[in-house]
C-alpha cells in the first residue's frame, strides 16, 4: 500500500513542482526540494488532498515533516 | 527620556535589555531551538561575544551570518551594545545578494554561529568571528548597567529592500528612531513580564526587530520559530502550545491556513497584530473567532518610517463600515509622526501619494540612494511611501494600492522592475513581470518573456543565484512578440488583460 501511495505522490509532487523527473523517497522534505515553501505546501496538500479524494484536519497536516509523514497518514485514512 | 527607561533616544535599545537583565535575571528571556535562556544567561552570551569583537579597531557597521540559535541573536544585542550597525545576512538569500549587502555596508566584521562554504566565500577580505561556544568556554562578569559604547555612530540596524534598478536599497535605521518606535509601544501598551511574544521572520525583515526587541524591553520571553520544516504551519502550533500572548504577522500568513481557522482557539492571545500588507475584513472576522480575549490592531509602516507609524483597532462594526474594497483601515499615524497627501507634484490632495514626516522617518538611504524618495515642504522632511491613501471621516487612513511598480509578496517588499531586469540580463530579451491576484488574495509573479520558447529549469537555477526564493516568479510565459504603445515602448496595459 506504502509503495502505492508513494507513486501517486510522486505524480503530485511532479504536476505542483513543474518536474517531470523529481524523485521522492520517505525521506524527502522542505529542506530537499528548492522551491517547496509554504506557498508550494498549500498547493501541494490541496493537489494530494484531491488525487486520493481525502481532507487532512489541522492536525495531521502539522504531522508532515517528510513525504513518509504524508505516507503515513494517507494509509490510516485510507483504512479507515 | 523614553517611558519606562532610564536612557536617552540616542542610546542603542538593547540598553532595555540590560534593565530587563537587572530587573527580572531568573526570567526566561528567549525560548530558541527547543531551550531556554534566562536574562541573566542571555546577558552572559551577549557580553562574552560583545568581548570577542576586535579592540584594535572601531567597526561602524558589523554583519551577523543569521542562524537559528541564542548565539546569533546574543550577537545582535552584542553589536547594538557595541554602538555599531548590525547588519544581518540571510542564507537563504543569494551569495551574489549577501555579497552586495558587504559591499554597500562595507562590512569589515561579520559574526556567525556557523561555518560554511557560502560564507568564506562572500567574507573574502572580511574578519569573521566565530560566536557558537560550549558553556565551559564562557568566562563570566559581573553585570553593570553602564554604556558598552565603542563608537558614537547613529544608526543601529541597516536593511535592504528590493531596488527598481536591481541593486537593493539599503535603509539605514538610527537609534533614535527606533528608540522612538519602541517608546510608541511602551505608553500605549500593557506589554509586561509576563507575556510571552512569538517571533516569526527572519531577522532580514523588519518585524523580527519588534517581535526580538520588544519583549526584551519589558522582561518578557521572545519565542523564536523554528527555521526547519514548513515555518506558517508551526505557527498555529506555537500560539498554542506555548501560550503566546503577543505575536505580530504578515496577513498571508491567514491566507495560508485559512481552511484550518475554524479549529484554531487561543484564548491566551492579548494582541494580534498584523502589518506589512493589505488586511481583509473578511478573513480578519474569522480569524476573531480564534481570540476570545485578544485585541487585534492593523498597522503599517515602510522600512523607511521604522518599521511600523501608524495603528488602526479592529472593531466588528465600526470596521465593516470603514473597510473600502474590503480592506481594513491603515489607522492612524503614531504620536511624533505627521503626513501629508500629494498628487504628482507633491501638492497637498484629498486621495493620493503618503508621505510620513517625523522622528522614526530615516535621515537618507546607503549611500544616498534614492533621494528623490524625500522632499521638504514647508520645513517639514517627508518620505514618499508610494501608497495610495485618502483620510476617511474618522481620521484614518484607507489604503488603496500602490502608485508605482511595487507589490508585496508575503510581506516583503518586491520592485517588478528587479525581477524584469535579472531575467533580462539573461535571457537577453524584454521581459514584463505582473503581479496577479489570486481567488484567496494571495500575490502571484507571472513573468512574461519575448522569446519562442523558455527553459524554465535553467532560467530559475539561473535566477536563484541571484533573487531570493519568493521573488521568483510562479509562471514563465513566452510570447513571440510584446505588442508596443504609441511611444513605441512595451505596452504594459495589455499584460493586465492576458
Amino acid at each position: 500500500m506504502s509503495n502505492t501511495i508513494l507513486q501517486n505522490l510522486q505524480i503530485v509532487f511532479r504536476e505542483v513542482f513543474n518536474n517531470t523527473t523529481l524523485i521522492i523517497t520517505p525521506l524527502s522534505s522542505a529542506k530537499d526540494i528548492p522551491l517547496w515553501d509554504s506557498l508550494m505546501h498549500i498547493t501541494l496538500i490541496a493537489s494530494i488532498e484531491s488525487k486520493f479524494k481525502i481532507s487532512f484536519s489541522f492536525n495531521e497536516v502539522m504531522q508532515f515533516n517528510n513525504v513518509g509523514d504524508i505516507i503515513q497518514v494517507i494509509d490510516q485514512r485510507l483504512k479507515r | 527620556m523614553l517611558k519606562n527607561s532610564l536612557y536617552q533616544f540616542e542610546e542603542p535599545i538593547s540598553l532595555g535589555f540590560l534593565k530587563s537583565v537587572l530587573s527580572f535575571p531568573e526570567r526566561n528571556a528567549v525560548f530558541v531551538a527547543e531551550q531556554y535562556y534566562s536574562y541573566q544567561r542571555l546577558w552572559e552570551l551577549v557580553d562574552f561575544i560583545y568581548r570577542q569583537i576586535p579592540t584594535d579597531k572601531t567597526y561602524q557597521t558589523i554583519g551577523i551570518y543569521c542562524n537559528n540559535d541564542i548565539f546569533t541573536y546574543a550577537s545582535i544585542l552584542a553589536v547594538n551594545l557595541y554602538g555599531a550597525a548590525y547588519v544581518p545576512l540571510n542564507q537563504k538569500f543569494p551569495a551574489v545578494r549577501n555579497k552586495n549587502y558587504i559591499e554597500q555596508c562595507a562590512l569589515k566584521l561579520i559574526l556567525s554561529s556557523s561555518e560554511s562554504v557560502e560564507l568564506t566565500m562572500i567574507s573574502k577580505d572580511v574578519k569573521v568571528i566565530f560566536t557558537k561556544v560550549d558553556n565551559h568556554e564562557i568566562t563570566k562578569r559581573p553585570f553593570q548597567f553602564t554604556s558598552y559604547k565603542k563608537t558614537e555612530q547613529p544608526i543601529s540596524y541597516i536593511l535592504f529592500t528590493s531596488g527598481t534598478t536591481g541593486i537593493p536599497k539599503g535603509v539605514p535605521v538610527s537609534h533614535s528612531n527606533a528608540n522612538y518606535f519602541f517608546n510608541f509601544f511602551l505608553s500605549n501598551y500593557d506589554f509586561n513580564e509576563k507575556d510571552r511574544f512569538l517571533q516569526v521572520y527572519e531577522l532580514t525583515f523588519d518585524g523580527s526587530v519588534f517581535s526580538f526587541f520588544m519583549p526584551l524591553l519589558v522582561g518578557a520571553c521572545c519565542y523564536v520559530l523554528p527555521d526547519e520544516g514548513i515555518k506558517v504551519f508551526k505557527i498555529p502550533e506555537y500560539l498554542k502550545n506555548f501560550n503566546i500572548t503577543v505575536v505580530i504577522l504578515v496577513p498571508s500568513v491567514l491566507r495560508y491556513i485559512e481552511q484550518y481557522i475554524d479549529v484554531f482557539l487561543f484564548p491566551a492571545l492579548r494582541y494580534s497584530f498584523f502589518a506589512g500588507e493589505a488586511l481583509f475584513y473578511e478573513l480578519v472576522m474569522r480569524w476573531k473567532k480564534s481570540l476570545p480575549n485578544g485585541n487585534i490592531h492593523n498597522f503599517y509602516g515602510p522600512t523607511e518610517t521604522t518599521i511600523l507609524c501608524t495603528r488602526y483597532e479592529f472593531d466588528e462594526k465600526k470596521s465593516n463600515e470603514e473597510s473600502i474594497n474590503g480592506i481594513v483601515p491603515l489607522g492612524k499615524l503614531f504620536e511624533g509622526m505627521s503626513f501629508m497627501i500629494v498628487d504628482e507634484n507633491n501638492q497637498p490632495i484629498d486621495k493620493g501619494e503618503l508621505c510620513i514626516a517625523g522622528h522614526q522617518v530615516i535621515s537618507g538611504y546607503l549611500n544616498n540612494q534614492n533621494q528623490d524618495r524625500f522632499f521638504i515642504r514647508d520645513s517639514v522632511r517627508y518620505y514618499k511611501t508610494g501608497d495610495m491613501v485618502s483620510l476617511n471621516k474618522n481620521g484614518n487612513l484607507i489604503f488603496y494600492g500602490r502608485t508605482d511598480r511595487q507589490v508585496k509578496i508575503n510581506g516583503f517588499r518586491v520592485e517588478l522592475g528587479e525581477i524584469e531586469n535579472t531575467i533580462s540580463n539573461y535571457t537577453k530579451t524584454n521581459v514584463v513581470v505582473m503581479c496577479n491576484s489570486s481567488e484567496n488574495n494571495m500575490n502571484k509573479l507571472i513573468a512574461y518573456i519575448e522569446t519562442k520558447t523558455i527553459n524554465e529549469n535553467s532560467l530559475i537555477e539561473e535566477l536563484r543565484t541571484f533573487l531570493p526564493n519568493y521573488m521568483i516568479p510562479q509562471n514563465f510565459i513566452p510570447i513571440e512578440k510584446f505588442a508596443l504603445n504609441l511611444n513605441g515602448k512595451i505596452d504594459r496595459e495589455k499584460f493586465k488583460n492576458i
